[in-house]
C-alpha cells in the first residue's frame, strides 16, 4: 500500500511519487487523481509515480476546459488520493492513469468496488497493448470478480450526454505521435470499453490503445494535433457529465 | 321571581307591547304632570324658607317622580299579547327515538326522562290551550298515539329533516308551535338549514336531554386516512380521541384478524385529542382497518370505541418534474434514489451549459422540448416539483405565476434544494414566489451557501413525521438518523414563516439551523431542503443501507400527497343516506360541468344513482342514496352521461373512473358521542323563534309556549299597573321624602 506522504505544493515534482496536499475545494466537482502502486509488470513498485502521468497539466487543461464548456461548479486544481482511504466516498468520480501497470491490494479492491456499486464513476486511461491489457484486468479481476468488461455501444447515452460522438478515432499519446505513429505496443485499435451495474449504468470508463490525459496535458502545445486535444475534451467532458447524471 | 313582581314571565314581556288601556291621551298625562310640577315648585318657594336650595331640588325631584308614577298609573299601562285560541291550534311534539335515547344514568333512560315531562303539569297545560300531535322521529317523523310506542332503538335521528317534515304540516292545520325532546343528537345530513326551518315562522321549543359532558366515555370521534395510498408506503393515520379531561387510552389497529399496531395515548385536559399511528399496509387492493380504543372505567357507550374505515392500496404513479440549474452531485443521486420506485416519476430538466438543457425521465420526445412548461396544461399534468440550484431570474413572470397556481390551486408540491444558484442565492427570495415558500430567503448578495460539512437532527416535529420515520421502533429510528453522515453543504434560511414547520435541522458550530421546513400554500404544500449535499449519505454509508433511497422516497411521495386527480370523488354515510360529491377538471385544472354523471355503488346490493351538477359551484356533482346495510362499499363515479345517446359536454380529462369504499356501521352513526347537543338545540330555537328549555327548566314549557304568534291566536290585553313593583316604587319614593325631611328635621 502506498504511503500517502503529503507535500505542500500541488504543483509538485512530476518525478515526484508523494501526494500533494488535499485542496480546499470550494467546488461541487473535483478531480480527483487515483495513486496506486505498480503491479509485477511494471516492478511492482510500492513507490511508483506512474500514477502521475500527465500530472498535473493533463486536469488543469482538462478542467479549464470544463469550466468554459459546461455549468459544472469544477475546482481548478484537481485532487490525488489513494483508494486505501475512506476519503474516496467524498469524490464520486475518479481518474487513474496507466493501469495496464497498477496494482490494487484486497482491501483497496474491495473499496473501490463498493464505491463504484455505491454509485462512483472511474474513468481509466493511457495503456496500450495485449500485455497491459492484461496487467489491468489482472487488477480489475480483484475489484470486480464476476462483471464483464463490455465495449460501449453507440447509442450509450455516456456517448450522447452532451456531445454526440459518433467518431471512435484513437487519441495517441504524445511520444509514439513523434514517431509518426498512434498507437503504443501492438495497441493498433482504440476500445471504449466499461464495467456496469445491475442497472446498467456505466461505472467504470475504460479508454484502451490512446491517452486522452496526454490530448488534455499538450493541449497547448502547437506539435499536438488540436483535432485530437478537442476530441479528448468532449470524451472527458461526457464522461463527467454521465457520472453526475446517470 | 319575574312572574311576582311583574305579574309576568320575562317571554310575555318579551313578546308583548306595551300600551296605555285608558284610552285617554298622552298629552292630557303630560299636561297634568307638568301642572302639579309648577304647583310644587310654587309650593316649595312658598313654604320651604326653612330648606336649602339642595334639598328644595331633591325633595322636588321625589314629589315630582311621585306625581309622575302615580299619572301613569292612573292612564292604566298594560300589555298586548297574542295567545292561541284555545281548541284551535295544534302543538307538534316531537320525541327522539333513536338508539342514543336509550341510554341510561343515574338508572334512567332520557325517554323516562321524556315520559315523565309529558305526564307532568306543564305538559297538561299546554294540553289546555292547544290540540297536541305526538310525533316520534328517528329517520323521518311519524305520527304516535301514545308514549307506550316509542323504542329508542333506531340507528339515525335525522332531527332537522324531521322537523321540516312537521313544519311542513302548518300549510294545513294551524299548527301554533312546536316542541322538541331529543338529546340533539343529529346523524343525517345537514340537508335543512336553519334558514330553511325558520322561513315557516313556527317557533321550535326544545328541551335538552341528556347530559352535556359524560366523563366517563372514551370514544373514536374521527380517523383521518388519505384517500388512496401507493404499494409501499407507510400509511399515517390521524385520530380523534372524544374524552372527558386527563385519561389514559390504548388503541389498536387491525385488518381482518390481524393486528398491525397498538399505542397507548395519555390524553390531557380537553375532550378531544388527535393522535397519528403508522402502520405498515403494502399489499394492494382494499383494506377494512379497525381502529380499537379499550373501554377505560365505566364506559358505557362502547359503540364509539370501534370505528372502520376502508383505505385502497393501489398502484399509483406521481410524476415530479426536476429542474437542476447545473450538474451536480445531488442530482444524479436524487435521481439514483428514486428510480426503483414504481410509485414516482421523475423527469428531469438539466441545464448543462447556458444554452443547452438535459433531459431525463421523459415519457416522449416532445416532453419538455421547449424548456420549462409555459402553461398551465403542461405544467399541471406533474404533480410535484423540485427546483434545485437554479437563479429566480431564469423563469418568468408567467412560470413563477404558474408555480404559484400548481401549489395553490392544483394541489401539487413544490420542493426548493439548496446550491450555488438556488433559494437566497438565486434570488427566490425576491421573486413572486416567495410568498409560497415557508422562509424568508437571505437577499442574493449575500454568501448564503457554502460548502462545510454539518450533521443533522431532526426537531420534535421531524421526529413524529411520517415523512422522516424509518423504523417502527423509536429507538432504533433516532440511532439511524444519529449516525448520518454530514451533509455535504448547508444553505443559511431567513425567518421562517408563521405557518412553517421545521422538520430537520444542522447544527452549525452546535447551534441548530433550519434545513427542511414545510407549509401547507393553498391546497398543495412548499418545502426547503437548504442543501445540495445529501449525496454523501449515500456515498458514505454501505452499499445495502437504504436512507438516502429511503428519504428521497418519502421526501417526494410526501411532496406529491396532496396532489389532486382531476375527476375525485369524497363519499360520507350519514343517517342511512350516503352523499357523493364529485369533482371533475380539465387537464388545466379548471372546473367542468356538463351532463349529469352516473356512479355504482356495490355494497350488499348494487345501485346507481345520479350526480348532478352543483348550481354555483362549477366542476362539482352531487347526488345521494340510501345505504343498503352495514359493511363495506365501494363507489365508482364515471364520466359518461346517464341518459344514453346523450353526448355530456364535459372535456373528460380521462376515461378513468372515481373510486371510493366506505364501511357503514349504523350502530356506530348513534353513538359517536352520546353527549347532549345542546349547541344545535339552541340554534334551533334561536332560529325559529322559540326557547332552548333544560330538563329542570320545563315547567315554564306551558307559559312559554302558549305566548305564540304563530297559528290562530287571540290578542289579550294583560293589566299591569297593579304589578307589584309599580307599587312598591310608589312607596318607596314616598318613603325616601319622608326619611329625608326626618333627617333634615323639615317634616
Amino acid at each position: 500500500m502506498m504511503l500517502a506522504v503529503l507535500s505542500t505544493s500541488s504543483k509538485a515534482d512530476p518525478a515526484s511519487t508523494t501526494i500533494p496536499a488535499a485542496p480546499a475545494a470550494d467546488a461541487e466537482f473535483v478531480f480527483a487523481r487515483v495513486a496506486f502502486t505498480t503491479n509485477q509488470l511494471r516492478g511492482g513498485n510500492r513507490r511508483s509515480s506512474l500514477w502521475r502521468t500527465d500530472y498535473p497539466d493533463a486536469e488543469h487543461h482538462f478542467l479549464g476546459g470544463v469550466r468554459r464548456l459546461t455549468r459544472v461548479d469544477a475546482d481548478p486544481d484537481g485532487h490525488v488520493l489513494t483508494l486505501s482511504s475512506d476519503e474516496v466516498f467524498d469524490y464520486p468520480w475518479l481518474y487513474a492513469v496507466e493501469v495496464g501497470g497498477w496494482h490494487l491490494d484486497l482491501d483497496e479492491a474491495r473499496r473501490l468496488r463498493e464505491y463504484l456499486l455505491r454509485g462512483g464513476f472511474l474513468m481509466v486511461d493511457d495503456f496500450h497493448g495485449s500485455l497491459e491489457w492484461s496487467g489491468f484486468m489482472s487488477t480489475l479481476s480483484r475489484v470486480f470478480p464476476d462483471r464483464p468488461v463490455r465495449d460501449i455501444p453507440d447509442d450509450d447515452p455516456v456517448l450522447h450526454v452532451f456531445y454526440d460522438l459518433d467518431q471512435r478515432i484513437q487519441i495517441p499519446g504524445i511520444m509514439p505521435l513523434r514517431s509518426g505513429r498512434t498507437w503504443e505496443q501492438d495497441g493498433f485499435e482504440p476500445h471504449w470499453r466499461g464495467v456496469y451495474d445491475d442497472d446498467g449504468r456505466l461505472m467504470l470508463a475504460i479508454n484502451f490503445n490512446m491517452d486522452m490525459g496526454d490530448a488534455w496535458e499538450h493541449a497547448d502545445w502547437p506539435e499536438y494535433p488540436e483535432p485530437m486535444t478537442a476530441l479528448a475534451y468532449r470524451f472527458g467532458i461526457n464522461y463527467l457529465l454521465y457520472a453526475m447524471t446517470h | 321571581m319575574i312572574d311576582f313582581w311583574l305579574k309576568y314571565p320575562a317571554e310575555t314581556w318579551r313578546d308583548g307591547t306595551l300600551f296605555f288601556a285608558s284610552g285617554w291621551p298622552l298629552w292630557l298625562a303630560l299636561a297634568l304632570i307638568g301642572a302639579g310640577a309648577a304647583m310644587l315648585v310654587a309650593g316649595l318657594v312658598r313654604r320651604g324658607h326653612n330648606l336649602n336650595p339642595a334639598q328644595r331640588l331633591g325633595i322636588g325631584v321625589l314629589q315630582l317622580m311621585l306625581l309622575a308614577g302615580v299619572v301613569t298609573l292612573l292612564w292604566r299601562p298594560s300589555l298586548s299579547v297574542d295567545r292561541v285560541l284555545p281548541g284551535s291550534n295544534t302543538l307538534a311534539v316531537l320525541v327522539d327515538d333513536s338508539a342514543s335515547m336509550s341510554y341510561q344514568h343515574a338508572g334512567r333512560s332520557r325517554l323516562d326522562v321524556v315520559r315523565d315531562l309529558l305526564g307532568g303539569d306543564a305538559f297538561a297545560e299546554l294540553a289546555d290551550d292547544f290540540d297536541v300531535e305526538l310525533f316520534r322521529f328517528s329517520e323521518r317523523a311519524t305520527p304516535i298515539d301514545d308514549l307506550t310506542e316509542l323504542a329508542g332503538r333506531d340507528d339515525a335521528s335525522a332531527l332537522s329533516r324531521s322537523l321540516d317534515q312537521v313544519l311542513q304540516r302548518s300549510a294545513q292545520n294551524p299548527l301554533g308551535a312546536v316542541l322538541v325532546l331529543s338529546d340533539g343528537i343529529d346523524t343525517a345530513p345537514r340537508d335543512r338549514t336553519l334558514g330553511q326551518l325558520s322561513r315557516w315562522e313556527i317557533p321550535v321549543h326544545t328541551v335538552g336531554l341528556g347530559r352535556e359532558r359524560i366523563p366517563e366515555d372514551l370514544g373514536i370521534g374521527a380517523v383521518k386516512l388519505p384517500r388512496r395510498l401507493a404499494p409501499g408506503s407507510r400509511l399515517r393515520a390521524q385520530l380523534t380521541i372524544v374524552h372527558a379531561g386527563p385519561a389514559e387510552a390504548r388503541i389498536k389497529v387491525s385488518r381482518d384478524q390481524e393486528l398491525l399496531a397498538v399505542r397507548e395515548v395519555a390524553l390531557g385536559e380537553g375532550d378531544r385529542t388527535s393522535v397519528w399511528m403508522d402502520l405498515p399496509l403494502g399489499e394492494l387492493g382494499h383494506h377494512a382497518l379497525t381502529f380499537s380504543l379499550e373501554p377505560g372505567p365505566n364506559d358505557s357507550n362502547l359503540a364509539n370505541n370501534t370505528l372502520t374505515r376502508m383505505l385502497e392500496v393501489a398502484e399509483q404513479t406521481r410524476r415530479v418534474l426536476y429542474i437542476e440549474g447545473e450538474p451536480r452531485w445531488e442530482y444524479k443521486f436524487l435521481r439514483r434514489a428514486v428510480s426503483a420506485d414504481p410509485g414516482l416519476e421523475l423527469v428531469s430538466l438539466l441545464r448543462v451549459s447556458p444554452n443547452k438543457y438535459y433531459r431525463q425521465g421523459i415519457a416522449s420526445a416532445e416532453e419538455l422540448e421547449g424548456g420549462f412548461p409555459a402553461d398551465a396544461e403542461t405544467l399541471f399534468a406533474y404533480d410535484g416539483i423540485v427546483i434545485g440550484s437554479i437563479e429566480a431570474a431564469s423563469f418568468d413572470e408567467q412560470q413563477l405565476g404558474l408555480i404559484r397556481d400548481f401549489v395553490a390551486q392544483r394541489g401539487g408540491g413544490l420542493l426548493l434544494l439548496g446550491g450555488r444558484s438556488g433559494l437566497g442565492q438565486g434570488g427566490w427570495g425576491n421573486s413572486s414566489l416567495a410568498g409560497v415558500l415557508p422562509a424568508a430567503l437571505p437577499a442574493a448578495e449575500r454568501e448564503s451557501f457554502s460548502r462545510q460539512r454539518w450533521p443533522v437532527v431532526r426537531t420534535p416535529v421531524g421526529r413524529s413525521s411520517a415523512l422522516l420515520r424509518w423504523d417502527d421502533d423509536p429507538a432504533t429510528d433516532d440511532e439511524l438518523w444519529d449516525s448520518l453522515p454530514a451533509l455535504a453543504d448547508y444553505q443559511l434560511l431567513g425567518a421562517l414563516k408563521p405557518a412553517a414547520s421545521t422538520l430537520l435541522d444542522v447544527v452549525v458550530d452546535g447551534a441548530p439551523q433550519p434545513l427542511l421546513v414545510e407549509q401547507p400554500y393553498g391546497r398543495g404544500r412548499a418545502l426547503i431542503l437548504a442543501t445540495g449535499g445529501t449525496w454523501r449519505w449515500q456515498m458514505s454509508l454501505p452499499l445495502e443501507d437504504q436512507r438516502h433511497e429511503t428519504f428521497w422516497r418519502q421526501t417526494l411521495r410526501a411532496l406529491t400527497s396532496e396532489a389532486r386527480e382531476q375527476f375525485e370523488l369524497d363519499v360520507s354515510s350519514e343517517g342511512g343516506e350516503l352523499s357523493l360529491r364529485a369533482e371533475l377538471r380539465d387537464n388545466a385544472f379548471e372546473p367542468r360541468s356538463g351532463a349529469p354523471l352516473v356512479a355504482q355503488i356495490s355494497g350488499s346490493t348494487i345501485s346507481r344513482v345520479s350526480l348532478t351538477p352543483l348550481p354555483g359551484e362549477p366542476g362539482v356533482y352531487r347526488g345521494s342514496v340510501p345505504i343498503s346495510g352495514d359493511g363495506p362499499h365501494f363507489v365508482e363515479a364515471l364520466t359518461e352521461p346517464v341518459v344514453e345517446g346523450v353526448t355530456a359536454a364535459i372535456d373528460a380529462p380521462k376515461a378513468v373512473p372515481a373510486r371510493a369504499a366506505f364501511f357503514h356501521a349504523s350502530e356506530r352513526q348513534e353513538r359517536v358521542t352520546l353527549a347532549q347537543n345542546r349547541t344545535g338545540l339552541e340554534a334551533i330555537s334561536a332560529a325559529t323563534g322559540g326557547r332552548y328549555f333544560t330538563t329542570d327548566g320545563a315547567d315554564q314549557l306551558g307559559e312559554v309556549i302558549s305566548a305564540t304568534s304563530a297559528g290562530i291566536t287571540a290578542t289579550e290585553v294583560l293589566p299591569v299597573w297593579d304589578a307589584p313593583l309599580l307599587l312598591l316604587l310608589l312607596v318607596l319614593v314616598k318613603a325616601a321624602e319622608w326619611l329625608l325631611r326626618r333627617r333634615w328635621a323639615v317634616i
